[in-house]
Formats: structure tokens, sequence, C-alpha cells
């Protein structure tokens, strides 16, 4: 288990390289901060100064060279727009992402684990109909078109069908209500609620599947039948053998799906101007910022790696069948 | 914007500097606001307010790249920081608060020519820097000069890098002399997107001043009506400066919060629902319709100073590198028929423009004559065609030496009216022969890659005029992209003339407004005459207001590039 | 009594006619096929013509004026842009779904079958491409044939639909080549496999005669649901602005993200492309429930 884990681990990191490394090159083909930062009325001497100065004119090994040297020294550069540290503003896009998707996942971890179990135990009841028919819908809609849908319910449409002159839940703001100062707690929910939704949307769908199917399972298997007959109580049936083996292939799978997560953080964080990576990295990319950008794909790439290291190790930690040493 | 907008914003912010107004011609009148003891006393700021911002900055320094962007200019500097001369409600440059006259030749403000051209600003006693109290004095002047030239990323050095020197015989002058006559000098710390900055706030270190990595996002000081409480990226707060020498310009309201609206449907519902009192939308078809006045609503219109054009990319070996097609295609493109069906949707009062790279509403530079006759002309686009050597081929489109013309129209993606544009126009033009495909890519790529590459045929992108007539950066042979400038130069359509050349450079040091005015038109005709491009028309401006919410002045600057906002101390809280 | 043998596959046909959500969705799916497919039988209009009456623009007309979905804000019929665009939309989901799942394969096959260092290479080279948030490397790469000619001769023109279904697909085939190496990790020490090597079969011969076929019912399962994902993805893409260009090549995608600010004036022009996706998705999303209870009723399924 020991060297297993220590393999893993070892070729984790030339995967967060090559990974970056292909992003940057990528980035350079179709984008030049140059132009993205300077309008016409600039002499062209100030152009090419405007290069030199950024070290744009080396060659663009040197450059990605440069970048992960200083990244692993923790030294993560300056921005071309702002010409400020890239670590603060990106410190706060990485907690406020965290914070919406620990709040995301909670939510769909435990409403979909919730539905799944129900649905298991109360097999073709109407609640498992009506569970499994919104669960199938929730995973066909497309999640910006259920945030946008969701403003509207919550804007126009509750303020004329419910007689009220303000919103049933906040969509502006990003992580306050304009008004709000300083910390406050009610208000900073207030805000999760509509993004964690949109985020969670098709996550619920997918959690509740899994721990259905993962349920019956167990619950079908002769075993269990055996264990019954036995007089094992359908409690004891249901609580200790059910679901904690369908919880195992669930953690492993919640751990590959952050790359999916941090995609739908993308897309929810521009609908709601979220200040999180995803806003965070639309803005960047639109001023073709690179110092802002590597560090954040080196983060969210360690991310994503990490987490399916994570789920490589889980599965071989909590599955006694595959253990590998 | 709603992200996928964003194309138009980052045009205006690539294009051309945000340099507005008319040049000095003639306005020798005292600004009527730089009364210091206008006796009003006003009463206390009160109420606070919430207005939608369609793009936010990520910074506010406002010499850097952050201000590379309109909003950061609409939220920050024309409310907080003080200039020298400043832009009206009509684009007339005239003295701020901060300046006691207007500098002008005949009250001497305005002096020499060549080497010895000076302009003298005479600063208000009463000017004082908010919160601390100290008078803003010519030094102030000259340690701003040093940070727009001497700042890393500074946005623009134009203008300011003609400045040869500064003289301050005293606190309250400030003598600028220039290396050479310089007609956009209200342009520089003043007009649009200029300021003053407080020396004695931003402690710079090393030898050169280099502001630029302070008031990322504050700015500890205020020299206008409101300060800057806080920015962060999900809202930007604003305070009345109740010590604000101008007490006609003490706002009414006393905190104004910005919030970022970048989806269009936020923004319609943030507005619709009272969240927000005021926005200031892009007009489109996606808004438009859905902003229609109500009993709590009004939408104004007005008339920016950009233009949307269509330019024609003349590098050889493109097809518009030739003349005779480029005369063709002008005649065979209807832009009456693309303005009522795309513009006038959302913009009813929309005017065809007919000056290559002016507008009617800025300077006396634009008589809106030159392109007039561009009309749909069959005859005309027959014997151009064939001059060109073309001839129509077995599917009725224009070949030479058995190849089909193919024209590559760029857009940058998820621009809808630009997509209609193509939509409608495409089709018409396929009728005449000309096979035109549609080459989008993102507004990154655009902007960024391909116009400065010239990896183009054809594209519509918008333009902002400037104040200062010159076109020689865009316009000039010299500043065609090649080895003379390092690849850098801004000639992205390629157009070269000599005789066009000539009269640029003429123009450029021309003293005499009048007589430089007959240039630029002599000019225009010779752009028209070249085929440039396709002038379509100057682009639209709108402010949506919750009226049971606040009141007061708020469509003055309807016109004005420095947005609505720019009055935000008359508006009222109801 | 006169019955015919119980193949696997009848079986699994079997198994599948029970399951009576998939029945309806297969029978919903082929009339939305159908309907795209020969769209000229349902609409008068072609998609791209704007609909004028004395040469006025019929932009944002009613469902009521004879346009079942109204007209859009180019004045086309959304009803047979709805139609034409599903052509799209759905050539993308099955492209995309068989290109990947035949990556997949190819790579998971090889890298169960030998193991060793071209197993660790090709499972490196996996992980690379997991690393990669997927809207991030399709959002850089979607751009590459507007600067790289060499981008264009492989992909075609950016946001034609070719190089969307490249962009999409390069980032679909991982999950595949886990699930068939970890099968065929597990198949090559049965019986069989021994047998065909005694027998003297080509290693080549092995995979794609005994293993592969041993894996249909993953690989069934799979591009059904990678065709559900990929018309999903295909609108996130569009959302974002990198999708199939919008102008002349409508796919519900771009429909939809072209109208997504109307929900509030003209509901149906949202609703049309909404539904569309939705309905597609979600009678793909049941099928290969259905195919998985039919094929491998062992399987957790999604």
């Amino acid at each position: 288990m020991f060297r297993f884990i220590v393999r893993r681990v070892f070729w984790a990191l030339p995967v967060l390289i090559a990974g970056s490394f292909v992003l940057f090159v990528a980035l350079h083909l179709t984008t030049d901060p140059v132009k993205a930062a300077i309008h016409h009325n600039v002499s062209t001497e100030a152009l090419i100064k405007f290069k030199h100065d950024l070290g744009l004119d080396k060659p663009l090994l040197e450059q990605y060279w440069v970048f992960l040297t200083h990244f692993f020294r923790g030294d993560f550069g300056t921005s071309y727009t702002s010409q400020a540290p890239v670590w603060p503003p990106l410190r706060t896009a990485l907690v406020n992402s965290l914070v919406l998707g620990a709040f995301a996942a909670l939510f769909y971890i435990v409403v979909g684990v919730a539905v799944g179990v129900i649905s298991a135990v109360k097999q073709y009841s109407w609640f498992d109909n009506a569970a499994t028919g919104l669960s199938f819908f929730g995973l066909a809609m497309p999640p910006f078109f259920f945030g946008l849908v969701t403003i509207v319910l919550v804007g126009t449409f509750y303020e004329t069908h419910f007689h009220s002159s303000t919103p049933l839940l906040p969509f502006i703001g990003g992580i306050y209500s304009p008004t709000t100062t300083g910390f406050n707690l009610v208000d900073r929910m207030k805000h999760l609620i509509l993004p964690a939704l949109t985020l969670s949307v098709q996550e619920v769908a997918v959690y509740s599947r899994y721990m259905r199917t993962g349920m019956l399972e167990t619950l079908n298997a002769d075993y269990m039948r055996t264990a019954r007959a036995k007089g094992i109580s359908e409690r004891r049936v249901i609580w200790h053998h059910a679901f904690r083996n369908a919880l195992i292939p669930l953690a492993t799978f919640s751990a590959i799906d952050i790359g999916a997560v941090a995609g739908g953080l993308i897309i929810t964080e521009q609908i709601f101007g979220y200040p999180g990576m995803g806003f965070y990295f639309l803005d960047a990319f639109h001023n073709a910022d690179y110092p802002s950008l590597l560090p954040w794909m080196m983060i969210v790439i360690a991310f994503v790696v990490a987490f399916n290291l994570l789920a490589d190790l889980s599965y071989a930690w909590l599955d006694p069948r595959i253990r590998v040493d | 914007m709603k992200f996928r907008r964003s194309g138009l914003v980052r045009i205006s912010a690539v294009a051309v500097a945000l340099a507005i107004g008319l040049a000095a011609c003639g306005s020798s009148s005292k600004s009527s606001n730089s009364g210091s003891g206008s006796g009003n006393t006003a009463a206390e700021p009160t109420g606070s307010v919430v207005f939608g911002a369609e793009q936010f900055p990520d910074c506010i320094n406002p010499i850097n790249q952050c201000a590379n962007s309109s909003w950061l200019q609409w939220l920050v500097p024309i409310h907080v920081l003080p200039r020298l001369a400043e832009l009206d409600a009509k684009n007339n440059f005239v003295a701020s608060p901060l300046l006691k006259e207007y500098p002008t030749p005949d009250n001497g403000g305005v002096k020499g020519s060549g080497s010895t051209f000076t302009v003298t600003y005479h600063l208000n006693p009463d000017a004082k820097w908010s919160p601390d109290g100290t008078p803003i004095t010519s030094a102030d002047v000259v340690f701003t000069w040093h940070a727009y030239l001497e700042t890393t990323g500074s946005l623009s050095t134009t203008g300011y890098d003609q400045i040869s020197s500064i003289d301050t015989p005293d606190a309250q002058t400030a003598v600028v002399h220039f290396k050479e006559t310089y007609n956009d000098w209200p342009d520089v710390m003043g007009g649009f997107s200029g300021v003053i900055l407080e020396k004695a706030k931003l402690p710079v270190t090393g030898t050169k001043i280099d502001v630029g990595k302070l008031m990322t996002t504050s700015i500890p000081f205020s020299g206008g009506p409101w300060t800057l409480t806080s920015f962060s990226k999900d809202k930007e707060v604003l305070t009345a400066n109740a010590s604000y020498w101008d007490k006609t310009r003490i706002p009414k309201i006393k905190t104004v919060t910005f919030v970022p609206l970048t989806e269009t449907t936020k923004e319609v519902q943030a507005i619709k629902t009272g969240q927000v009192s005021a926005i200031y939308p892009q007009p489109s078809t996606d808004n438009v319709p859905q902003l229609v006045d109500s009993a709590t609503l009004k939408s104004t219109f007005g008339v920016t100073t950009q233009y949307e054009a269509l330019w024609l990319n003349q590098k050889p070996g493109k097809p518009f590198a030739d003349k005779n097609l480029r005369e063709a295609f002008s005649y065979a493109f209807d832009r009456q028929q693309l303005l009522n069906d795309v513009i006038k949707p959302f913009d009813p009062t929309v005017e065809q423009l007919n000056c290559a790279v002016w507008v009617p509403g800025v300077g006396k530079w634009c008589e809106n004559t030159a392109f007039a006759n561009l009309k749909p002309d069959a005859a005309k686009v027959a014997s151009a065609m064939a001059a060109a050597g073309y001839t129509k081929d077995s599917k009725g489109l224009w070949a030479k030496g058995g190849t089909e013309l193919t024209i590559h129209w760029m857009e940058n993606t998820g621009n809808k009216r630009r997509e209609n544009m193509q939509a409608e126009e495409i089709p018409l033009l396929a009728k005449q022969g000309f096979k035109i495909v549609v080459d989008n890519s993102s507004a990154d790529t655009m902007f960024q890659k391909r116009l400065p590459g010239g990896d183009f045929d054809m594209a519509v992108y918008i333009q902002v005029t400037s104040p200062d007539p010159s076109v020689t950066s865009i316009l000039s042979t010299g500043q065609i992209p090649g080895p003379a400038n390092k690849g850098q130069g801004q000639n992205d359509t390629w157009y070269s003339d000599p005789a066009a050349d000539a009269l640029m450079k003429t123009a450029d040091a021309e003293l005499d407004q009048s007589k430089r005015a007959d240039e630029v038109h002599q000019l225009d005709k010779i752009l028209a005459a070249d085929y440039v491009n396709l002038p379509l028309y100057a682009f639209p401006s709108m402010l949506s207001v919750r009226t049971d919410l606040i009141g007061g002045p708020t469509n003055d600057f309807i016109n004005s590039p420095e947005s609505n906002f720019w009055n935000m101390w008359a508006w009222t809280k109801k | 009594m006169g019955e015919k043998p119980l193949t696997p596959s009848r079986l699994a046909w079997r198994r599948y006619r029970r399951h009576k959500l998939a029945m309806l969705s297969t029978l919903v799916l082929l009339i939305i096929a159908f309907m795209c497919v020969f769209a000229p039988l349902f609409t008068k209009y072609h998609p791209d013509t704007q609909i004028r009456v004395n040469g006025v623009l019929q932009t944002f007309q009613h469902p009521q004026s004879g346009h079942l979905f109204g007209t859009n804000d180019k004045a086309r019929d959304m009803w047979a842009n709805v139609l034409y665009g599903g052509r799209i939309s759905l050539e993308v989901g099955v492209v995309v779904a068989l290109l990947s799942t035949f990556v997949g394969t190819v790579v998971g096959v090889f890298a169960g079958f030998y193991g060793g260092w071209l197993d660790n290479l090709l499972m490196r080279f996996t992980d690379l491409f997991l690393a990669i948030p997927f809207l991030i490397g399709a959002i850089l790469l979607s751009q590459l044939p507007t600067t790289q000619s060499w981008a264009r001769t492989i992909m075609g023109p950016a946001q034609s639909v070719r190089a969307v279904i490249f962009v999409i697909g390069i980032f679909f085939w991982m999950p595949v080549a886990r699930i068939i190496r970890g099968l065929v990790l597990s198949l090559k020490e049965k019986e069989f496999v021994e047998a065909a090597r005694a027998a003297g079969a080509s290693d080549f011969r092995i995979m794609f005669r005994h293993l592969v076929p041993n894996c249909t019912g993953q690989i069934i399962i799979n591009t059904t649901l990678a065709v559900a994902a990929a018309i999903l993805t295909e609108s996130a893409l569009s959302f974002l602005g990198f999708g199939v260009e919008a102008i002349f090549t409508p796919t519900w995608g771009n429909l939809l993200s072209n109208s997504q600010d109307l929900l509030d004036s003209y509901p149906y022009l949202v609703w049309a492309p909404g539904l569309a996706i939705v309905i597609t998705v979600l009678c793909v999303n049941f099928i290969g429930d259905g195919l998985r209870d039919a094929l491998d009723p062992k399987q957790l399924s999604v």
C-alpha cells in the first residue's frame, strides 16, 4: 500500500507540470497580453517596450521555466493588468470558490444520499418514482439554463405572483447584498443558495442515482436474503450493510467528480457574478493576463490531480477486494 | 456584458484612447461651474442607492492597465479625482472646479507654437484634498505628469510625452511647456480620463514616480464630489464628500453603491425588481424590449462618441487590397437596409454615418457627406468588378482565373448585433455574386491576435472618436505592422495612400483650427475615394432608471462619453 | 415450445423491453431524430430565411402569427431552427460519443492488455487529460484554428461543427479508457484468452476479437450516455461563446444561448430549444439506463 501511494504521488507531479505547460502554450497561441492591454493611441516604441518589460520577447520555454521556478518558490508574480501581486486576489477567489463548493457539496451529498436511500428502501414507491423523474430531469437541464430560470423565478415571477416588492432570494452583489457592510452570515448564506443550487442540480441527480443503485445491489443480494432469514432486523440490513456498501463507490466518485464541479463553477459564477475561481479565470483570460492565469491553472490542476489521487487511494483502501500491494 | 458580449466593450478598449469632446476651438468662456463661494448651502446628503454596472474592472488605478475599461472611468475617476479641463454635457472642454479659468489664447493661457507652445493653468485656491484639507497645488500637477510617464504599464503616455517641462511659479500656477504644438492638450490630466493625483498620499520609492502598485483597490484621497469608501470585485461604495469645495456639486445622496450586473437577464431582473435604481446598458434587442417604460421604469436614449464601421483589410494578398473590388463591394453593400433591419429595432432614431473616422457629434471634423453617395448601384458594381478582372461563374458568383472570390467576414462570437448583420447581409450579398463566409472567433482572439495580425478580410467593429482629429496612428502608411515598427504598428487594415499620408501630416501640425477642419474634410474625401471602410452609424447610449427610487437630472449627460453617472451629485433619492 | 433459444442479445432485448421508460424514450427519440433529419417535411421555412412582409423584417413574432415558436431577433422561424438545429446537435452528440468511445476503447485495451510501461504511459496520458479542467481546455483549444493553420487543417475553421466535435471529443474518451482497461485487466486472465493464445491468435486478434466483444455492454452504455453529455456540453460551450457558429448553423445550444435573455419577454424562444435539449437528453439517459439494466445488470447505474 505504501509503495502504491508513493508511486502515485510521484506520478502526480509530472502530470501537474505537463498539464500546466499544455495550457500555457495554448494560451500563448491564442491570446496576446500586449494587444489586450494597450489601445491604439500608443506609440510603437511603447508597445515594444511594454512587451520587453513583461518578458514576452523571450522564448516560450524560458518564459514557462521562469514562471515555474518562481511558482515553486512561492512567488506568484505580478498581474499585467493591475501591477499588483497575483496572490491576494487569487486567494480571495479560491476561498470564495471553496466556500461555494463546500456549501454545494454538503447540499448535494446530503440530499443526494438521503434521496437515494429512501428511493432504494421504498423502491417503486411514489417517492422513488418522483425522485427518479426529477433526477433525470436535473441531469438533462443545461446548468446555465437552470441558473437563468431561477433568477427569473425568484425575481419578476415571484414579485408578480406573490405581490412582493423584493425578490425571494438575492441574485446580485456576488457574495453580499450591495448595502451590507462587513461580515453578515445570514446575507452570505442567502447569496450562496442560488449558485449552490445551480451547481448542485446535476450532482444531486448523480448522487441519488448512485446511492439508490448501490443500496439496491446489496439489498437484493443473495447473502442479504440469507441474513434476513437468519433474523437480522431490516433496519440493520439497511444501515449496517446496504448503506455502508453503497457509500464506498460514492466516496470514490465524489473525489473524481471534483473536476466536473470545477467546470460547473465557471458557468455558475459567471451567471451570478460570484467572485470565485471561475469568475477570476474568465476575467484574466479576457485580459490575457498570463501571470494571473498560470498560478490559477497550477492550483486548479493540482486540486484535480490531488482528488483523482485521493479517489484511487480511497478505492484501494475502502474496497478490500482490490488491495494493491 | 453578459460574458459572451464582452466583445463590444473590448473594442472600445482596444480601439482608440477614450478621449472625446470638442477641441479647444472657441470655448473661451469661463466655466460656470468653477465658482467657489456660490453661496448655496446644500442640505446634508441622505440615503443610499444602488446602481448596476455592466462591467466591473479588476482594479482601479487610473494610470495603468486597470483604466483600460470605460467602466472604470465611469465608476471611479469621474467621481473621486480632480482634473484640469473637463467635458460638459455637450462635450465641450471647460474648466473643472479645480481651475480658476479655462486656458485660451485670449486670456493668455495658451501661447506660442512649435517648441514654444505652452499652456498655463491657474488652480482654484479653494481646491482642497479630502480628507486632510491640504490645498491641491501645482506640485500635484507635476507629480501626476511624472506618474503618467513613469508608471509601469501606463495605459497612455500620449500627450504626456509631448510635455518638455512644467514650471510652478507658485502653488496655484502650472505652466506646461510642450515639445511642439499639441492640439489635444485639454486631454492631458483632464478632459476624458485624465486626472490629478495627491502627491502626499502616494509614497513612491526609487527614482521613478511609479504609482502602478498603489491605488489597486483603494484611493485614499478625494478631490471630487465623492470619496471612495471601498472597492472589491463585487461592489464599489462611494460616499458623499461633504467637504468638497464646489458647494454646487455636493451630492444629495449619501451613499452610492455600484454592483456588477454582467448578465443581461440579471441586469434586467435587478432593475425590474428594484434591487438597483439605475443601469446604463448597451442597448440591444435583448434588453430594449424588456426595458420599456412603465409606471416605475423610464429609459432614455442618446448618442455616444463611438461609431461602428465595416473595415476592409487592404493587406497585400487579401482580396480588398484591390481598390476596384473595394469600390464594387461598397456599391453592393446596402448600409441603409442594415441600419433599418438590425439597428433600428433597438435604436429607432439611428442615422447613417458618412465620415470615415469622425462623427458629427464630436468637433467639426465630420461634414457627414464624404460617403453619402455610397448607395447600392448595380451598374457601378458591374463596371468595377470588370475593372478588377472578375467575371461571374456558373453559380453566379464572382470569380477570377477560375477561382471563386471568397471573402472572410470576421466578428467576435456572441456579439448578437454583429451576428445579426452577418445573418442579413451574407445572403443579400450572395445574390449579387459575392461569396462571403462567416469567420468569427472569440473577442479575445479577434482583437488580440487576428485584427493586429491582419488575419481577416473584413470586420465590423467600433472605434472611438477623439477630440483631436488625428488618425495618423491608425491610417498612415508608417503604422502598417512591419519590421520598421517591429510588427507593432497600429494600421490594422493596411490602408496606404501617399496623398492621405501627406494630408494627415499637414493637419497634425496645423494650429489654425478652421484650416485644420478643412484639411480633415479633404482627408475624409480621399478616404472615401479610396473606399477605406464603410461607415455605419454612431453608437447609441441608454439609461434606465427607477423613477420611484431616484430623481434629479439623470439624463443630462446621456451623450457624454463619461456616462450618465457623471453628474450623480445632482441626483436625488426618492 | 417452439421458442427460439435465448441468446444473450435476445435476453438483453427482453430485459430492455421491460424497462417501460426506456422503451418510451426510444420511441420519443426516434420521433425527434426523424423530425430533425426530415426537417423539410415538417416546416416550409429554411432556418436561415428571414421572414419579411412587404420588405419589413418580422422579428419577434408571436406564436399565433403562424410560426409555431414565433420568430427570433433575426426574424427567423424558431420551429424551423429547432428542427434543423437538432440535426447538428444530434450529430455532435453521436459523433463525439462514437469517436470518444473508439479512442477510449483502443487506449483502454492496449493499456490493460499489455500492462507494464505501456499501461503506465497510457494511464499517465489519461491522467493528464483528466487533470485539465474540461471547460478551460475546451475554451483554449476552440480558438486554436483561428491563429494556427495546422490546427485549422485538423479541426477545420474555429467554431465549425467539426471543430466543436473535436474540442468536446478530446476531453471525452478518458472515462471509457479507464473502464475498459479495468475490464480487460480482469478478462485477460480468463480461460478463453488462454485458449485463444494457445490456438496461436495474435495479440491484435485477442484484443479485438476476444476482449473487446466482451466489453460490448459497457461500450454501448457509455456511448449512449456520452451522447447526452456531449449535447449538454455543446450548449455550455455556446453559452460561453465557444460553441458552433450561430449565424448559419443553428444548434439547440446556440439557439438557447442566443435567446437566453428573453425569458421574461419572449419565453417561447427560450423554451423551444431548451426543452428540445432537456427532452432529448432525458430520453438518451433513460435509454442508457434501460441498456444498463439489459446488458449489465450488476453495474451501478447513474
